[in-house]
Order: structure tokens, then C-alpha cells, then sequence
């Protein structure tokens, strides 16, 4: 006699979404801690390089911010908030978040005007056939030592005999003192700092723009759509997470500024910063509290504020970027 | 609504013509349908008229203006691509609006925005997506990102309307669905219509003039009743129909009234009397076409088999089976049953002579059945 067995009830003859199941059958213990195993002996040296020159000094800095601290007085002694104190005591200090903010705030538009502009020119010229050459060319500074191109920039920006007076002059644009007054000092390390930076922003702007869809500029352009607007409403808004990358990026990069700006207005023979405190940005001040002073604690202290200053920075623009940015 | 025009168009990248010489006149409101296997430059044409692409030579006019140089914003089309390219960051609502503010001219702005609301609005309708008009892309089915792609392209009454294979993303099942509806769309809205596939079931359903083509070139245009019936070349015989046609090169010199080579057999009848020079050709027929017949008898066409493949189709059988003699000649028939046929039987087809195709041989053209059609009257 045969019997008839019952189907499964609809949706139940499926087995639930997700792996399937082995009745009875347990994923044995040993090998899932072979699998954790593995997986920490991979992620091994990259988390040793990490606490070593990373986890290690950044706990030690903010362990020494609240002590009395130098590199060869073994004696160290608890200050609590005292370094704190001396900091916010000093003008100096608020002058230069203020000139790194001046700094950060120019350089964040400049960058990605810059490099958008340039990697759009590129990328035109990819399809001819020297834009490799091209992409290369721009990308080159990138890869020179700041602090020897930044030299090259400080003869560019020699008030007498450099090229950037040389060319305003021949344009019919009065000479500026560059290097040498408070208020031309900073743009023309900014000048630098954008030139050395621009072929990595380029790239990645190069990178997005690869990745918005050329079916949808074609869509707009039988939309009846100018260059302009497809612009601003196709491929801006598709390559905003890029933009915010490259902000973020901009963003930290000058505010840690550095090389170039203490080789380009002092360098070893001191006085970098200059004139007048004009370019000592946050970075600058804390390199110079602890090697030219000897304040290694008040250094750390002020470190940790930059620090501070720097992720605030980012959560702003990460709040921000949650209602700007469009990600697919 | 506008006529299209392509003269001798041809679309060369490098050296390589992807579309060698394409001549086509499309009527206003027609429905064209270009059918072709892959890479036979069906999106190069379509791209080419829609001003994607630049045109190597020839020209092509729409309403009797010369568009080569003309700017795709310029041209009046409406596009539809096959991944349907809407804008992912934009709702279903935007994405019909963009080209309607694209072109939009002076005037009143709220008014204009009224009635570009209005519009947006009765395109939905129509397609039946107005309860997602304020979706993104992602949020849609693929029956609905397919209307959103159709609304974008129609909302600005476009003067040619182009799709590029715009069902092959669909299931089987949406995909007839749609078919069904792109018809209805086009009684409705009669715009001048070019349409790419690669399914001839679609091309078969959909044209008004189906265009076959291969490597470039326009094989065959007309009627697709009239192409599917009475095939251009060996290649659209071959490639029309599901399975195509049967088609087996008989070698030259063959003389008289009958010719049997390698298990085909045709009567004079089928045969007539048009190569009696000796030239090899094709002879075509469509596996729906031949008949499982008892040996003997009288025959206008014969070929002889053995079964190979059996399988049931449900609606019908398909019978392969491998031709007699040497060569590893084969054939496909359509039954309406199995008739109890298994694998290792020899058997005889058969097929009127009105069935049976000529082609030459070495062009591939079809010869004309004018002097077998002449002596079969006679005959009788
Ligand atoms: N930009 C290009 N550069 C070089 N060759 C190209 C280019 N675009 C297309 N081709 C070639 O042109 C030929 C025709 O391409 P096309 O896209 O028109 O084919 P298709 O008929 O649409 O095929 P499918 O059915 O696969 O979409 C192909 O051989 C392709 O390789
Ligand atoms: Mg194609």
C-alpha cells in the first residue's frame, strides 16, 4: 500500500533564507576558532605596526599632556589640567588655530576647484592619445620631496628675482612680497602646497568621474541638457562621495601642513613661522613648543587640541555630508 | 513625428566599418524593428541616429533636414538604453522633469512648472507609475524602472523614439507583458519608432517593417510576415524563426528534373528548372514545415534521417535528427507530436514545394521561384 505524504505548506517546503541549514549537525567549535585564529594571525602585523607607531604614542601623548614631562629630566610630575591652563593662556595659541583654519578654509575650495577642473580637462584628453603624458605630468610633483621642491618655490617667490614677480610684472600686476609680508606669506605657501598636492587630487577625481555612467551624460545630453547643467545636475551630484573624500582628505592634509611651510618661510636656520607669526600654523606651533623650546608636555597638550580640532572637523563634515552627499 | 532617412550610412571605427552602408527610409509614425545577432552594429545605428556617434560617411535626414552634424539636443529624439540609464539620485518624478526644464524657455515660471507637473503626471499615468513618481530608481521593480526609462524618453514628445533592446533586463514572463504594452503605447502615442533587439520574438510582434541585419549590412526590410515567409538570404532564413530554418548546401553540377544529394531529395517540382547550369545551392526549410511521411509516395521534397534528439515541448515536439550520407548534415522538424519517434530511427520528411527555399549557394541570395512556380502551374 502506498501512502500519500502530505506536501509542505507553501513557504514552509523552502528552507529559511540564508545558509542552509544541516540538521543536527553543529559547525564544530574547533573550527570556527581555527577560523578566528587565522583570521588574527592575518590581521597581525598590520595591528602590530599600528600599536607600535601609532596606539602606543597616541595614549602616551595624552598620558603626558597632564604631566611635566622633558626628554632628558627623568623627572616627570603630575600637572592635571595645568598644561591645559598655559595653553589657552597663550595668545599665540589661538593665533595659530586661527591661521591653520585660514589655511584649511582657503585650501579645502581651492583643491577641489583645482583638481575637478583639471581632471575634467583630462579627462577629455584621455581619448587623445597624450593623455597618459598628461595625467603623468600632473600627477609628478606628488611624488618630488616637499621640503626640495618647496626650496625651488622659495626662489619662484624671491621678491627681486623670482619667477612670480617676474610674471605679474609682465602682465602689468604690481610685485608682491611674497615670503616676506605677513599678508603674502600664507597664500604663497598655499600656492605650493596646491601644486605639490593637485596630481593625487586629480587622480581621484579622474577615478570618479570614470565611475559616473556615460549613459547617463548621453541621457541628459538628448535630454536637452547644456554642459552646464548636466554638470551640476548629473555629474556633480554622482560624484559628490568623491568631492567628500577629497575634502576630508584636503581638510586633514592642511591642517597637519607642515614641511612645506617650515621650509618654505625658515627652514633650519630658524625663524620658520614667520614674518611675524603670519604662518605658524597649529602644526608648526606644536613642532616648535617641543624642539625649539623644550615643552614636550605643553607640545602633547596641544597636539591632542589639534587632534581634537581635526575630528570635530570631520564629524561636521560627515553630518553635513549625510545630506549632500548621494551614494548609489 | 518625423521621417527618417539613412543614405548609404556607414560607421567606421579605425578601419573596421561596424556599419558598412546602411540605406533605410522610415516612415512617419512607422514602427522599425532592427533584429540581428550581437555585434551586427544595431546599437552603432541606433546611436548613430540619435547623435551619440558621429557618421563615418552617408547622411541621414530626418524630415528631409540633414542631421550628420547635428547635436543629439537638437535632433528630437527620445532614448531608451538597455540598463535603462535613469538618474540614480534623482526621483522617477525628476527624472521625467529634467528634460522638460532642459528645454524649457523663458516665461513664466510657475506656470511652466505647472505645466510641467501636468505632464510629468499624465506620462505616469499612462505608464502606471504615478504611485512612485516620488521613488528613487533603486527603489523600483524592473517593470517599473522599465516605464520610468519609457516616461523620460516620451515626456518630451520626441520626433524618433529609440530602444535599445529595452526588455532583455525583464523576466520571461514581464518581458511578453511589456511587449504587449509597448504595442499599445505605440497605438497611442504613433511617434516614429526605432527598436533594437536581438529577439526575434519581440521583432516579429512589435514591426511594422522589420530589418534584418548582419555584419554591418541590412540584409533584408519589410513586412516581417513577408520576411519571415519568404527570406531575403540563407542567413535570415537561418536566423528567423525558432529553431531557423533547415538549411543544406546541395553541391553542384546537379542536372534534371529530380536531385538527391546526401539524404535531400527534390522533386522537379520543388526543384524547377532554374539551375540547370550546375551551380551548388542552398535549400531551406523551416522545421515546422516538414512532415513525417511514409516511405514512397509521392514527394515534391524528401529527406531522409535518422532520429538523434527527441524533446517534448509541451505545445510541440522537436525532432533533430542527422542526415543521411556523408557530411554531418542535420535537421530539426516541428511536430505536433512525438508519433512515437526514438532516437535511432530512420525516417522520411517531407514538405510542400511552396516550402522549400532556394539560395545560392555562393551569395547566399534567394532564388527567385518564379520558373518553379511556372512549371508546377503547367504541370498541373
Ligand atoms: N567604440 C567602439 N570602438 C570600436 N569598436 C566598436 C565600438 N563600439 C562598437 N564597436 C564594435 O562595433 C560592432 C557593433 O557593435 P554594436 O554595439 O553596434 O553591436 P550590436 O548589434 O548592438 O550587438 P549587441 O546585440 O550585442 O548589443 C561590434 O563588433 C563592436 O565591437
Ligand atoms: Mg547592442
Amino acid at each position: 500500500m502506498t501512502t500519500i505524504e502530505q506536501a509542505p505548506p507553501i513557504g514552509r517546503s523552502l528552507p529559511p533564507s540564508g545558509a542552509p541549514r544541516v540538521a543536527g549537525v553543529a559547525r564544530p567549535a574547533l573550527r570556527r576558532a581555527k577560523d578566528h585564529l587565522v583570521a588574527y594571525g592575518l590581521l597581525f602585523p598590520a595591528m602590530a605596526v599600528f600599536t607600535v607607531f601609532f596606539f602606543i604614542p597616541a595614549a602616551y601623548l595624552v598620558y603626558i599632556s597632564f604631566f611635566h614631562w622633558g626628554v632628558l629630566s627623568s623627572a616627570t610630575q603630575f600637572v592635571g589640567l595645568e598644561n591645559f591652563r598655559r595653553l589657552f593662556a597663550q595668545p599665540l595659541f589661538f593665533r595659530s588655530i586661527a591661521t591653520s583654519g585660514y589655511y584649511t578654509l582657503v585650501m579645502i575650495p581651492a583643491t577641489v576647484l583645482l583638481s575637478l577642473g583639471v581632471a575634467l580637462v583630462l579627462r577629455e584628453a584621455v581619448t587623445a592619445r597624450r593623455g597618459g603624458v598628461w595625467r603623468a605630468a600632473v600627477f609628478l610633483p606628488h611624488v618630488t620631496p616637499v621640503v626640495a621642491t618647496s626650496i625651488i618655490w622659495v626662489w619662484i617667490f624671491n621678491p627681486q628675482f623670482g619667477l612670480a614677480n617676474f610674471v605679474l610684472k609682465s602682465v602689468g600686476l604690481p610685485a608682491l612680497g611674497w615670503l616676506s609680508t605677513t599678508q603674502w606669506a600664507l597664500p604663497a605657501v598655499m600656492i605650493d602646497s596646491l601644486w605639490h598636492s593637485l596630481g593625487l587630487y586629480v587622480i581621484i577625481f579622474l577615478a570618479g568621474l570614470a565611475n559616473v555612467p556615460r549613459e547617463l551624460v548621453e541621457v541628459a545630453r538628448l535630454d536637452g541638457a547644456k554642459r552646464g547643467r548636466i554638470f551640476r545636475r548629473v555629474i556633480w551630484p554622482l560624484l559628490s562621495p568623491t568631492t567628500f573624500f577629497v575634502v576630508i582628505l584636503a581638510t586633514v592634509n592642511s591642517w597637519q601642513a607642515f614641511s612645506q611651510i617650515y621650509a618654505m618661510t625658515g627652514g633650519p636656520h630658524g625663524g620658520a613661522g614667520g614674518p611675524a607669526f603670519s604662518t605658524t600654523t597649529d602644526a608648526l606651533l606644536v613642532y616648535q613648543t617641543a624642539f625649539t623650546f623644550d615643552h614636550f608636555s605643553l607640545a602633547s597638550t596641544m597636539a591632542l587640541v589639534l587632534f581634537a580640532i581635526i575630528l570635530l572637523l570631520t564629524l561636521v563634515q560627515k553630518w553635513i555630508s549625510n545630506k549632500v552627499v548621494f551614494y548609489r | 513625428m518625423a521621417r527618417v532617412e539613412l543614405h548609404d550610412i556607414v560607421k567606421a571605427y579605425g578601419n573596421q566599418r561596424v556599419v558598412d552602408g546602411i540605406d533605410l527610409v522610415i516612415e512617419e509614425g512607422r514602427f522599425v524593428v532592427l533584429l540581428g545577432p550581437s555585434g551586427c552594429g544595431k546599437t552603432t545605428t541606433l546611436r548613430m541616429i540619435a547623435g551619440l556617434e558621429q557618421v563615418t560617411a552617408g547622411e541621414m535626414y530626418f524630415d528631409g533636414r540633414l542631421m550628420n552634424h547635428e547635436p543629439p539636443e537638437r535632433r528630437g529624439v527620445g532614448m531608451v538604453f538597455q540598463n535603462y540609464a535613469l538618474y540614480p539620485h534623482m526621483t522617477v518624478a525628476d527624472n521625467l522633469s529634467f528634460g522638460l526644464e532642459s528645454q524649457r524657455g523663458r516665461g513664466s515660471r510657475r506656470k511652466a512648472r505647472a505645466q510641467v507637473r501636468a505632464r510629468v503626471l499624465e506620462i505616469a499615468r499612462l505608464l502606471e507609475i504615478d504611485h512612485v513618481l516620488d521613488h528613487r530608481p533603486k527603489e523600483l521593480s524592473g517593470g517599473q524602472r522599465q516605464r520610468a526609462a519609457l516616461g523620460r524618453a516620451l515626456v518630451r514628445d520626441p520626433d524618433v523614439f529609440l530602444l535599445d533592446e529595452p526588455l532583455s533586463n525583464l523576466d520571461a514572463n514581464l518581458r511578453e507583458k511589456m511587449r504587449m504594452e509597448l504595442s499599445r503605447l505605440h497605438d497611442e502615442l504613433p511617434v516614429t519608432t526605432v527598436y533594437v533587439t536581438h529577439d526575434q520574438g519581440e521583432a516579429l510582434t512589435l514591426a511594422d517593417q522589420l530589418v534584418v541585419m548582419h555584419e554591418g549590412k541590412i540584409c533584408q526590410a519589410g513586412q516581417p510576415g513577408d520576411v519571415y515567409a519568404k527570406p531575403g538570404t540563407a542567413f535570415v532564413a537561418g536566423f528567423l524563426g525558432s529553431p531557423g530554418m533547415n538549411l543544406w548546401e546541395l553541391r553542384g553540377p546537379l542536372w534534371g528534373e529530380a536531385a538527391a544529394a546526401g539524404g535531400v531529395h527534390l522533386s522537379g517540382e520543388a526543384w524547377g528548372d532554374h539551375v540547370g547550369g550546375g551551380a551548388s545551392v542552398v535549400v531551406g526549410i523551416r522545421p515546422e514545415h516538414l512532415k513525417l511521411l511514409p516511405e514512397g509516395g509521392p514527394w515534391p521534397a524528401r529527406v531522409e534521417c535518422r532520429v538523434d534528439v527527441v524533446e517534448n515541448l509541451g505545445s510541440h515536439v522537436l525532432v533533430h535528427a542527422k542526415l543521411h550520407g556523408a557530411g554531418q548534415r542535420s535537421l530539426v522538424a516541428k511536430l505536433e507530436t512525438s508519433a512515437g519517434l526514438r532516437r535511432g530511427d530512420r525516417v522520411a520528411f517531407s514538405a510542400h514545394a511552396e516550402h522549400v527555399h532556394l539560395f545560392d549557394a555562393r551569395t547566399g541570395a534567394r532564388i527567385t521561384e518564379r520558373v518553379a512556380r511556372d512549371r508546377t502551374s503547367v504541370d498541373v
